[in-house]
């Protein structure tokens, strides 16, 4: 897993003290693991991990709907 | 740095018992105010109204947005919010005068439903700014819940407003000092209270505008939409502009909310200040409802408002 994917696990599982790990495929929208109060810190996060802005207007909620779509989406290049 | 919390709360004006609703447990007013349970009882203290149930305080969820929206503090979610909502106001305005297209979704809820019935909802009214209505899906008579999809094409148009009355009472009106805050709808429609208190929104600005437009011999009227690209549809914001006929004859459209609050938190937003001023932009779709109406209906005969969330994306 690359650094900044850990930090986004990190984010998710320090604000739901009842998943001791995360799967993948987990569904983050559906599971409440990213509610709408998180939402915005959760983008800034992936801001500060990409080093570059995210225009809110392009964004869909299934780009966080798991983990593996928040790497495709954010971090591809690394992934790559 | 310690948050002067007793400041921050004089500042600012609570929801009144009448249109307050206490739903909030402590956990999220913490995790909204970046704060912990001792900076809570500083709050509470400084009046913070409350309601104890089952041990645990609970707060109205507009009270908390605008402790965090005024506690200058840099890192409140409501401030990490409205600064990332608000960041398109500094970009330049030919952007938001092109053509866009959107997905447009609103989930009704009738949260005590009596039974299966129509569903109406007040549908984007786009065509007179330009715009389009197409691939509509409405929903058919049923219970619970419903979707209403289409797509909504929107565009912009410079046409500030002419008359040297209209823009005058606009122009008195933003120098009023009247302060932003996050307000529960129907209190937005009680637009006299919410002036008193020296508040304001977008709904009850535009209430009130529009009857200073008619009492200065203007046809206006205050009407409701939708703010697009509220981050994915994560975030749902009322928004009201007022709609008058200027002295040429045509439609304009005030934005007085967006202009006041694009003044407050974003620098270098004066384009889209005046473009809030009669001009269309691409980024707000109208709606049948008029100013203080609510968007959906449910025919069951529940007293309970259905609820209307949008989820408006744009398409790629």
């Amino acid at each position: 897993m690359s650094e900044p994917m850990k930090s986004v696990q990190q984010f998710i599982l320090e604000r739901n003290p009842g998943l001791d790990r995360l799967d993948g495929d987990l569904d983050l929208i559906d599971s409440r693991a990213i509610n709408s109060l998180a939402f915005v810190d959760f983008i800034f996060l992936l801001e500060e991990l990409m080093g570059e802005a995210i225009d809110p207007e392009e964004l869909d909620l299934d780009d966080f709907r798991t983990l593996n779509a928040i790497e495709a989406r954010f971090f591809k290049q690394e992934a790559a | 740095m310690d948050t002067p919390w007793e400041k921050v709360a004089h500042s600012i004006e609570f929801v009144p018992v009448k249109y307050s609703s206490k739903s909030q447990p402590e956990s999220v007013a913490q995790e909204m105010l970046r704060c912990g349970s001792a900076e809570i009882d500083r709050l509470v203290a400084a009046g913070l109204p409350y309601e104890e149930r089952s041990g645990i305080r609970h707060f109205d969820p507009n009270d908390l947005y605008n402790l965090g929206m005024y506690s200058n503090t840099a890192k409140t979610q409501p401030e990490l919010t409205f600064r990332m909502l608000f960041r398109f106001a500094g970009r330049p305005v030919d952007d938001l005068l092109r053509t866009r297209i959107w997905d447009f979704q609103v989930r009704l809820e009738c949260a005590d439903c009596a039974g299966e019935a129509p569903w109406r909802l007040e549908e984007p009214d786009i065509a007179r700014f330009g715009g389009s209505l197409t691939d509509v899906t409405a929903p058919a008579p049923g219970s619970g819940s419903a979707t209403y999809k289409a797509t909504v094409t929107t565009t912009g148009a410079r046409t500030p407003v002419l008359a040297p009355v209209l823009r005058r009472l606009t122009s008195e009106y933003l120098a009023a000092g009247y302060r932003w805050q996050m307000i529960p709808v129907p209190m937005q429609a009680d637009y006299a209270l919410v002036h008193e208190l020296g508040a304001t929104s977008c709904i009850a600005a535009s209430l009130l505008l529009a009857e200073r437009f008619r009492d200065a011999g203007y046809r206006a009227e205050a009407k409701r939409g939708w703010f697009c690209g509220v981050v994915g549809g994560a975030l749902d914001l009322p928004h009201a502009c007022v709609e008058v006929e200027d002295d040429d004859g045509r439609l304009k459209t005030i934005d007085i909310a967006k202009a006041q609050l694009a003044a407050r938190l974003s620098a270098g937003t004066g384009d889209f200040q005046e473009l809030c001023l009669g001009s269309i932009y691409n980024k707000v779709i109208p709606s049948t409802a008029s100013g203080n109406a609510a968007l959906g209906h449910h025919d069951c005969g529940s007293q309970t408002p259905v609820h209307v969330r949008a989820d408006i994306r744009s398409v790629r």
